[in-house]
């Protein structure tokens, strides 16, 4: 009787250890977070992160570019993982495949990479099967007259390439259709002295990297406005064009080439997430009315923002408007002082900072793209220098969990 | 988890269910000559015995490998060498760990006893990751790189054994128990060591030991294990000796796997934890003393 007794003493002790055993919060798989650095084990060598696309595996396709013998340009550098960011395949481009500027998601399991001939300077666009490891990307379109490919990206009814001619001293913009023929080439946005220079520096990575960009203000269906940032009369401004030739032309000048925007992400209307680098510091308004009509002229000095101290000098940002679950947030991504790479959430209506998470430690990292997941997390491609030396890309995959203490939803 | 809980509780019960039957058969067949008194004729008071005490003692832990991850990936599949570089290399029973507590002893009949053993438990163990960059056109060129990792997890543990006792008109008495353990994670934390070779640069040796990181959110709150073992009770006047040594089977993969990649300071340098769950050798050594007392002379009930 007796041990009966305490039989049923310690019975709901134990059951209640049970329950409260199993009430451990759900967990995540493998392929919602993780971080990856790719290396090869050779001492020596440079591989660059440029842009990113999840593929239909739900692996990575990461475009890249790494240290080639026979050119001061970097030639294109391909890399395949799967869900959970393991190593599938790569591919190091031996041939005349330069300065890949930006990827694309095509309708079907191709990925479409913008790149400079090393020789000619034009420009290609290339189809990446992402099954396929072992053939050379094919070309889909050759626009020999495209010189200096700087920047790419999607927009509702094509694509937009942002390019420098050489010989003209002018940036150029070129509208593609969605099968990426030309619809339009701007007219000229005179730089109006030669600034060869420094989109070599830029492109050989020995001298300051610009923050060349292009996009455009509306919805998933309509664009109202295209915006470039690249020289244009002797400073590096951000152009706001028509979206018919790339004309109407609405300027936000920096000062020469060492104030500048450095990020743009439309909200609505005039309202815009944008960061600048000023002499230097860093700044960034998450709420700032920019007015993009035809023969405006502003400057980014006219722009106030909250000076961001522990970026690095003159910081590259990505910026972008995300949707988690029904919350529009502004993504900012960077680098600090301390070689970390560093995002911002800012509530993309309010503008209120919601959070900011750190990423890399110890081996100094810094933000190439990245990209929102359909799992409500982020993939965020950078560049670690493995012991301080050796440029590797790096792969970092967050999950919703570590977006909701991000954001704070 | 639920799966391992139940194991657990199907020990615990087992064993009491055991120990019951068994006092059952005994207070009918037990051996009047060796005892004053038949288990029968014993009031209830003296039927059983509490006993409470203390314990120390250390342990080595090894641990189980589960689902292996790395930081560092290999984009050189023809290289196996350098993807098994990246994967880290355990010593098992290396780091001391070491644990103290309390004993709390119910003899349910002589020689079948419950002990529960709340302790502070601290756990160690190492692994080793080693890298090497080499230039393939010429080899004096190298680095080389070793991450030694000591991980310490404290547990706040509860300990639960049924054990039998052999010999009982021994005056050393060795024993043999069994039972399942509970513990809450109160601490975690790590130190690497990194040390290498410059080769590059005139074989410049390197060495450096990071400082203690905080680590606790990467490990699970709770860890279940069983355990089973032996040891030896000596009894001199009313003060019971305790030597024991346990085997600890962790059932509970301890690191949370939706926090496996949240410390960017780990990560940065290439590190991330495997699935693991801890399996221990442990020794200890007790005092313990019996809280029933026949008369004022404190003569103790054996029961």
């Amino acid at each position: 009787m007796k041990f009966q007794k305490i039989y049923i003493k310690l019975l709901p002790i134990l059951l209640l250890l049970f329950i409260w055993s199993c009430s451990d919060s759900e967990e995540i798989s493998p392929e919602e977070s993780f971080t990856k650095i790719f290396d090869n084990g050779e001492f020596g060598g440079s591989f660059f992160p440029i842009d990113l696309q999840q593929t239909t595996d739900g692996g990575y396709l990461i475009v890249g570019e790494y240290e080639i013998e026979d050119s001061d340009f970097y030639g294109l550098y391909l890399l395949k993982t799967d869900a959970q960011g393991n190593f599938m395949w790569d591919y190091e481009d031996e041939g005349s495949y330069v300065n890949p500027s930006a990827a694309f998601k095509g309708a079907d399991s191709s990925v479409f990479v913008v790149c400079m001939d090393k020789l000619s300077l034009g420009t290609y666009v290339l189809r990446v099967n992402e099954s396929d490891s072992a053939s050379v990307p094919s070309v889909v379109q050759n626009y020999a007259s495209v010189l200096y490919p700087l920047a790419a990206s999607q927009v509702p009814d094509g694509y937009l390439i942002q390019s420098y001619d050489r010989i003209a001293q002018a940036t150029e913009l070129v509208k593609l259709d969605a099968s990426f023929n030309i619809s339009w080439t701007s007219p000229s946005y005179n730089v109006l002295e030669d600034s060869e220079e420094l989109l070599i520096d830029h492109l050989t990575r020995r001298g300051q990297r610009l923050p060349f960009f292009t996009g455009y203000v509306g919805d998933e269906s309509t664009a109202s406005r295209y915006f470039l940032n690249g020289f244009n009369n002797f400073t590096m401004s951000t152009l706001f064009v028509n979206t018919t030739d790339g004309g109407d032309i609405a300027l936000l000048n920096g000062v020469r080439y060492k104030d500048a925007v450095s990020a743009l992400v439309p909200i609505t209307g005039n309202n815009f997430a944008i960061s600048m680098f000023k002499e230097g510091s860093n700044f960034i308004s998450s709420s700032a009315e920019i007015n993009t009509t035809a023969g405006v002229v502003a400057s980014i000095g006219d722009i106030a923002g909250n000076e961001i101290s522990e970026l690095s000098e003159n910081a590259k940002v990505i910026g972008k408007r995300v949707t988690f679950g029904e919350k529009e947030v502004v993504i900012l991504a960077s680098d600090t002082k301390g070689n970390q790479i560093i995002l911002y959430g800012y509530d993309a209506e309010s503008g209120e900072l919601l959070g900011t998470h750190y990423l890399g430690f110890s081996n100094p990292y810094e933000v190439a793209n990245f990209i929102a997941t359909p799992d409500g997390g982020l993939a965020i491609l950078g560049t670690t220098f493995i012991l301080g030396r050796f440029p590797r890309i790096s792969l970092f995959k967050l999950s919703s969990l570590d977006i909701e203490t991000l954001i704070g939803a | 988890m639920r799966k391992n809980l139940f194991i657990l509780l199907v020990l615990l019960l087992f064993g009491l269910s055991f120990q019951t039957s068994h006092a059952q058969k005994k207070g009918l067949y037990g051996d009047n000559k060796k005892k004053p008194k038949s288990s029968t004729q014993k009031s209830p008071f003296e039927q059983t015995q509490w006993w409470l005490g203390i314990k120390w003692g250390g342990n080595f832990t090894n641990v189980n490998v589960g689902d292996r991850y790395s930081v560092f990936t290999s984009v050189d599949p023809s290289n196996t060498e350098l993807a098994e570089s990246f994967q880290k290399e355990y010593s098992d029973f290396k780091k001391a760990g070491w644990h103290f507590g309390f004993i709390v002893s119910y003899n349910f009949y002589k020689d079948i006893t419950a002990t529960l053993q709340p302790a502070f438990y601290r756990t160690r163990y190492e692994y080793v990751n080693e890298y090497n960059w080499v230039n393939s056109n010429n080899t004096d060129q190298s680095l080389q790189t070793s991450y030694t990792h000591t991980n310490t997890i404290d547990y706040v543990e509860f300990p639960l054994t049924v054990r039998y006792e052999l010999l009982q008109n021994f005056v050393v008495k060795p024993y043999v128990q069994v039972g399942g353990f509970w513990g809450i994670m109160t601490r975690a934390s790590k130190q690497i060591e990194v040390e290498g070779i410059d080769a590059a640069a005139g074989n410049t040796q390197f060495e450096s030991t990071n400082s203690t990181v905080n680590i606790n959110s990467i490990y699970k709150r709770n860890n279940f294990g069983v355990m089973f073992g032996g040891g030896l009770n000596a009894d001199v006047g009313n003060v019971r000796f305790m030597l024991e040594c346990n085997y600890r089977l962790g059932l509970t993969q301890v690191v949370d796997p939706n926090k496996r990649f949240s410390d960017a300071r780990l990560n940065g340098i290439g590190d991330v934890l495997d699935d693991t769950k801890l399996n221990s050798l442990e020794f200890s050594f007790g005092l313990l003393f019996p809280l029933k007392y026949l008369t004022g002379g404190y003569e103790r009930v054996d029961p």
